[in-house]
């Protein structure tokens, strides 16, 4: 039961258009045609070690996880940030600390729609460079925030007083 | 308190469809509504004017030169079943033998028959037919998916992504060969909303970020499988399969638009599967290990 199950298997990769997924389909048949019947235990270990990446999951450096639980945790301690402005304005901590979780969470949440629609509309090398002047600005973006409140009244007071018209 | 899909939490939602019979409808229990239609359907059309529905199907042959056109088509409803597929099948028979679709168990079980009917990802055997005469009842095949002809789309990409997620019971232990697999009635719970999936493929095309990136984004019908095998208290690869999807394409290309559960036809929740998903990635530690080269 279990040789059928990895020829059908191996005959599905074989046919595939994914080059990874066929290179390892042919392996399966070259396993199963020594072993025309076989209960053999170590045929199925064998099998199930084998992977089905496709090619842009064999790439990945294996973080996206961890990225994702960041940019939650930013986009949390943004929302105390912002509620901290109004209640505590001028507050250095308060000021700096929000504007570097709004430039990240601004950053990565453009980046992703970039990486969403550009690779749709423009050529690879050109969606890189969005990628680049995105990053760009936003290092610039945080730069000039960081200067206001270093010299100026401040992000906090900024928003306070906009309120104020 | 039911564990993960249990009944008691949202997931399998009445996937009845909205039932448009105007005033008399709305006043009608649904099992009334259905012995109405039956009855009609079978009763002979004795010289009474004829309900006629426009329905405007999509039309594309891939042997022609010309591009997609829809193709109008009246079918009397008095003598007609009252699913979508009945009119398509009565089309098929008496006016155009050339429409080409794809159906099976005309139940809803099978999955062959999906199509956009009216701007919604669902079965046809399921999607009861608008009877408003004024109204045409548009038929699309499945949004962004190659079309082979007509109504029939190309479905090879969605089975190599489902291929690629291992749906398949995968143990380390050799010594639990050709023994039972003992499951709890807890763990076996947690499989309810999960195992009915029937892989139509409804909630993949619904799904935006599927049709911007279908080449990397698994969408939502796999993701749930994935889910499914990840949360099989008998699979011994979990921490394998969870790597899997640990890359920015893979899952995390969903950005909880939730078109997948809105239009579901065995009302089946992907969305929150998804979310149970990135919920365990994120207390999961995934060591990138080489591939071997001799792959």
């Amino acid at each position: 039961m279990s040789v059928a199950n990895f020829k059908f298997l191996g005959a599905l990769c074989s046919k595939t258009h994914n080059p990874a997924l066929r290179v390892i389909g042919n392996n399966f048949f070259r396993v199963s045609a020594t072993l025309p019947f076989s209960t053999s235990s170590q045929c199925i270990s064998q099998s199930s070690e084998r992977e089905f990446l496709l090619r842009h999951q064999v790439s990945s450096e294996k973080k996206t996880n961890k990225n994702w639980v960041i940019y939650r945790v930013a986009s949390l301690g943004l929302l105390g940030g912002m509620v901290g402005c109004f209640l505590a304005p001028g507050n250095a901590v308060i000021d700096f600390a929000t504007v570097t979780l709004l430039v990240h969470h601004n950053y990565f949440g453009l980046k992703s729609v970039i990486a969403d629609y550009a690779p749709l509309v423009f050529k690879d090398w050109f969606t890189s460079m969005l990628y680049f002047t995105w990053l760009l600005i936003s290092i610039v973006t945080l730069g000039l925030l960081y200067s206001f409140n270093y010299n100026n009244i401040g992000f906090s007071k900024a928003l306070t007083n906009f309120f104020k018209l | 308190m039911a564990s993960g899909f249990g009944i008691s939490r949202t997931v399998l939602r009445k996937s009845g469809q909205r039932l448009n019979f105007g005033s008399i409808g709305k006043q009608c229990d649904h099992s009334l509504q259905v012995v109405r239609c039956s009855a009609n359907a079978a009763a002979p059309n004795t010289g009474r004017e004829p309900r006629l529905k426009t329905f405007s199907v999509y039309r594309w042959n891939p042997e022609g030169k010309s591009l997609p056109v829809m193709q109008k088509y009246e079918v009397d409803l008095d003598d007609c079943g009252p699913m979508v597929l009945d009119a398509l099948i009565k089309i098929k028979n008496e006016q155009d033998p050339t429409l080409a679709f794809r159906r099976s168990c005309r139940e809803g079980i099978c999955g062959s028959c999906a199509m956009n009917i009216g701007g919604i990802n669902t079965l046809a055997c399921l999607s009861r037919i608008d009877p408003n005469p004024k109204k045409s009842t548009r038929i699309y095949p499945l949004p962004h998916m190659y079309v082979v002809k007509d109504l029939v789309p190309d479905m090879n990409n969605f089975y190599a992504q489902y291929r690629s997620i291992e749906p398949f019971l995968k143990q380390k232990d050799s010594t639990k060969l050709g023994v039972e697999n003992y499951q709890s009635v807890e763990d076996r719970q947690k499989l309810d909303g999960l195992y009915e999936c029937i892989l139509c493929a409804c909630c993949s095309t619904s799904c935006p970020s599927y049709w911007w990136s279908s080449d990397k984004y698994l969408g939502p019908a796999v993701l749930m499988q994935a889910y499914r095998w990840i949360i099989d208290s008998r699979d011994e690869y979990t921490s394998e399969r969870l790597d899997k999807l640990n890359d920015p394409f893979s899952l995390y290309k969903c950005h909880t638009i939730m078109n997948c559960t809105k239009t579901c036809p065995k009302g089946l929740n992907p969305g929150l599967a998804i979310a149970e998903l990135k919920k365990m990635l994120a207390s999961h530690n995934s060591y990138k290990t080489p591939i071997a080269a001799s792959q």
